[in-house]
């Protein structure tokens, strides 16, 4: 088992600072660091499911 | 189990339902307070003008003056990005120095016209705000808030202490259906562990803008006073018509700021957050970190020389950064929608919080009824 996937929400804390801090394709970056989390965990919950 | 994790477990139990129902009401509003600027919109709170341009400002200060003869302006202020081609003005009593019972007016900047007004506490979104950020109770509500944030943060941190085991056992994303119990438990920790960056932020940010009246107060009292003394000697303007106009001062700094650069706001003297002599002049860039550092400038109000910058400390700054990070309104609508789902997703981990903490009460005591 991975335990360091729950920790990847954490994440998220650190592109909100790169898209406040940053812009242009700064922004790009934080949000994918944003959404990640969210995106990461819908898979995994899926893949759960299916299997 | 170790005293460490039981403290953790007692405090993430304790800290997460005191603040359960007015997290609840804090998320809910918080939604609401996301999408202010679109509600606003809707509800003609702010006029919307497709033309921006500064083309009209003395028009505007012309007209304020002529509108407006027995009230005073506290300050004005130009937001391109949100709100461009509108000219915001604060009014007060002659005799005010406070923002507290202040009136918004907006001017057309193409026309010079005024465009409407309106009483920020008492919009739709400026009551929910009153809500959100002081429940109705003035400083003493920022205070409360505060410790509701606090509550949160112990109680993130404590189930992050609590899921540690936890995660060893159970792959990330197993939801288990053998009973409601065991549904709800791998639900709060599953999205718990997904939002939980999202959440220190935004209790944090909380926690910081709880303090933020105290921290300009503090400011006021230290840093401001020593710039009051500082000009003590310097004869106050007339604050109903300083010697230098506004629209003088904004071109003045406009011609001299760097690109990306503008006035943001400008305070006028005589207020209860600048000299009897002096406008504190807002500047601000219009991407990154520029955008959202407060700058400062002051500006000799008889005059119109530009005295010199004022450093703002670093308490001030992280209240003043912290209010984008915890309404999430700096990041377009994407932002917005993300922060909506992270704070729907809140909503539902401290209800079903509180459910798991009843159920499992329900079942203690059921237990103690059974007769052995």
């Amino acid at each position: 088992m991975k335990t360091w996937q729950p920790w990847f929400g954490l994440f998220a804390a650190s592109g909100l600072v790169v898209m406040l801090l940053g812009s242009g394709w700064l922004d790009a970056v934080g949000f994918a660091l944003v959404a990640a989390p969210i995106v990461y965990g819908a898979v995994a919950c899926w893949r759960h499911r299916a299997s | 189990m170790s005293r460490w994790f039981r403290f953790n477990v007692w405090l993430h139990r304790w800290a997460s339902l005191v603040a359960t129902l007015p997290f609840l009401v804090l998320c809910v509003t918080g939604i609401v307070l996301i999408f202010h600027e679109e509600i606003d919109a809707a509800l003609g709170v702010v006029p919307v003008n497709t033309a921006p341009t500064q083309a009209r400002l003395s028009e505007c200060m012309e007209n304020v003056a002529k509108e407006f003869p027995s009230e005073r302006v506290l300050s004005v202020g130009l937001d391109p990005e949100a709100h461009p081609g509108i000219f915001l003005v604060v009014l007060g009593k002659p005799e005010a120095t406070g923002f507290d019972d202040a009136k918004l007016v907006f001017y057309d900047l193409g026309t010079g016209q005024r465009l409407g007004d309106s009483d920020p506490t008492k919009t739709f979104t400026g009551t929910i705000l009153r809500l959100h950020a002081e429940w109705f109770l003035g400083p003493v509500g920022r205070l409360l808030g505060a410790l509701i944030g606090l509550l949160t943060v112990a109680s993130l941190l404590s189930g992050l202490v609590i899921y540690a085991p936890y995660a060893k056992k159970i792959a990330f994303g197993v939801i288990r259906k053998k009973s409601a119990r065991l549904t709800q438990l791998d639900l709060h920790n599953f999205i718990g562990a997904i939002i939980l960056g999202w959440a220190l932020v935004v209790s944090a940010t909380g926690f910081l803008l709880g303090f933020s009246q105290v921290a300009f107060g503090i400011w006021q009292y230290s840093d401001l006073a020593a710039i009051r003394t500082e000009f003590a000697k310097e004869t106050p303007v007339n604050v109903l018509a300083p010697g230098a106009p506004v629209v003088r001062v904004i071109s003045e700094l406009e011609s001299r700021a760097p690109e990306g650069w503008g006035v943001r706001s400008v305070i006028f003297p005589g207020t209860d957050f600048t000299t009897p002599r002096h406008y504190g002049v807002i500047m601000g860039g219009s991407e990154g970190l520029d955008a959202k550092l407060l700058d400062v400038t002051l500006v000799d109000g008889e005059t119109g020389a530009v005295v010199r910058k004022i450093e703002m400390p670093a308490y001030l700054q992280s209240v003043y950064v912290a209010e984008p990070l915890h309404f999430g309104n700096y990041g377009g609508l994407w932002l917005k929608l993300f922060w909506s789902l992270c704070s729907l997703l809140t909503l539902f981990i401290t209800a079903n919080g509180a459910w798991l903490f009843f159920d499992r009460r329900r079942v203690q005591k059921l237990n103690l009824e059974v007769p052995s």
